[in-house]
């Protein structure tokens, strides 16, 4: 027969969950046979159910407060890095510059070479992460030289991707191989003319398209008023309705 | 044990420069972390403060954050030093210090080695808020550390052991023990006190 003080133990175990089938059966059936060890167990679980069910919302201010903390951190970085960059402002330009046609993936004419083209790509993906970085800091200041390449939104996310992979805000996965649903996809987040108000709520879909070994991350915006795609220079409006996607992912 | 494809979508774009994002992580964990610091710290106004510290390391860390283990453990690992530091250095140092002295052999640390409860004047007791409280403030700010990051944050034993960077089989004896003791004192209306020095003898006497 085993002490209390082993059973005792387990109890502890069992109100985490932490515990086998087969220990699990013991200790019950010690139970059965011992009050007290019951007894511990019910005062041990009273008093877990009491911490757990104790949350106390935080205050309303709270997240504001974070909020205007991270966001001054982030100019502060910013300005720090753009004093940098200025520095190396002349190699920097034939960087950018390379670094949106990435970016903003290959111009339409490109696709007429399919079998060099993942070739061509991989090689210039090693560079993608750095370059995108930069992008980002330079963008946050200074747009000048955003525009430069006037194709930048001419073709979009997914021409010549073999596989997307979309994740959901929500947290389910989706993955594309079908060249049709890749093609209307594309097709949906083709960028056109419209209001460039910023979408107000978080992202609602993370995309990320696999050309041969490059990888091309799109953040999607479905608003009420319009479908949003930001391609690494911000969110832009794009063709699809809020419907396309629903009907795409429910 | 691994972090959500949503949050790593949002770390990265954190780290990619794209800073208001953050507020998607600080909207998924204030509650847990704030109720965290809560009951390590005891009141509201440092535990806004804890939070909102937790918080702005944990953005400014960022990039060190491995995608391997999840984010809320790493994130309540900070949180749990946050305070403790804040216990550490603030007028709390009677109490942090006896366990302290003892951090090296943790098994011997501060509690009564052998506490006993009534469970059923516990179970006879409506417990509330305030009791839980004034019991978790009886113990010692690594025993308290240790059942919240349980009870409130719902962490196995062995993502316990990650925060603390200990053996799962010692996380599972200071649970227990935390939470006997726990039970020690509120079966006993807080007669119970290994920490407060006026109630060692009663206590020892006890046993």
């Amino acid at each position: 027969m085993k002490s209390c003080e082993y059973y005792i133990e387990k109890i502890s175990l069992l109100i985490d969950g932490e515990l086998s089938q087969e220990d699990r059966d013991e200790l019950r059936a010690h139970f059965a046979v011992c009050s007290e060890c019951a007894a511990v167990y019910k005062a041990f679980s009273a008093v877990s159910s009491s911490l757990g069910n104790s949350l106390e919302e935080p205050p309303e201010q709270l997240r504001g407060a974070i909020m205007g903390e991270v966001m001054r951190l982030d100019r502060a970085k910013k300005k720090k890095q753009i004093t940098k960059l200025a520095s190396y402002a002349a190699c920097l330009g034939v960087v950018v510059f390379a670094g949106y046609k990435i970016m903003n993936l290959e111009p339409a004419d490109v696709s007429a070479d399919v079998e060099t083209q993942p070739v061509a790509k991989s090689a210039v993906s090693t560079s993608v992460p750095e370059v995108s970085e930069q992008l980002d800091t330079a963008e946050a200041e200074n747009t000048a030289g955003v525009a430069v390449d006037g194709n930048r939104y001419s073709s979009s996310a997914g021409i010549n991707a073999d596989k997307a992979i979309i994740a959901s805000a929500t947290n389910e996965m989706f993955t594309i191989v079908n060249p049709q649903t890749l093609s209307w996809l594309d097709t949906l987040l083709t960028p056109v003319e419209g209001s460039n108000s910023a979408p107000q709520d978080f992202i609602d879909y993370f995309a990320s398209f696999y050309c041969g070994d490059t990888c091309i991350a799109v953040d999607i915006y479905v608003e009420d008023y319009g479908v949003f795609a930001d391609f690494g220079e911000g969110p832009v409006p794009v063709a699809g309705t809020p419907a396309d996607f629903t009907d795409l992912f429910g | 044990m691994i972090t959500s494809v949503y949050e790593n979508e949002i770390i990265r774009s954190v780290l990619r420069g794209k800073s208001e994002r953050f507020e998607a992580l600080v909207s998924l964990y204030e509650k847990n972390v704030y109720n965290l610091a809560l009951r390590m710290v005891g009141n509201p106004e440092d535990a806004e403060d804890m939070t909102q510290e937790t918080f702005i390391k944990a953005y400014k860390s960022l990039a060190t954050f491995r995608g391997d283990g999840k984010f809320s453990v790493w994130l309540y690992r900070i949180a749990t030093n946050v305070c403790l530091d804040f216990l550490r250095r603030g007028s709390h140092c009677d109490e942090v210090s006896l366990s302290a002295e003892n951090s090296d052999g943790e098994e011997t640390s501060v509690d009564i080695p052998d506490v006993s409860f009534e469970p059923e004047k516990l179970l006879m007791r409506k417990l509330t808020r305030e009791d839980i409280s004034r019991g978790l403030a009886e113990l010692s700010p690594e025993m308290r550390q240790i059942l919240i990051l349980r009870e409130i944050n719902g962490l196995s034993y062995a993502e316990i052991a990650q925060v603390l960077g200990t053996e799962e089989g010692t996380v599972k004896s200071r649970i227990f023990r935390a939470r006997k003791k726990l039970c020690a004192f509120l079966s006993d209306g807080g007669n119970i006190s290994a920490n407060s020095p006026s109630n060692n003898k009663q206590g020892g006497a006890k046993r």
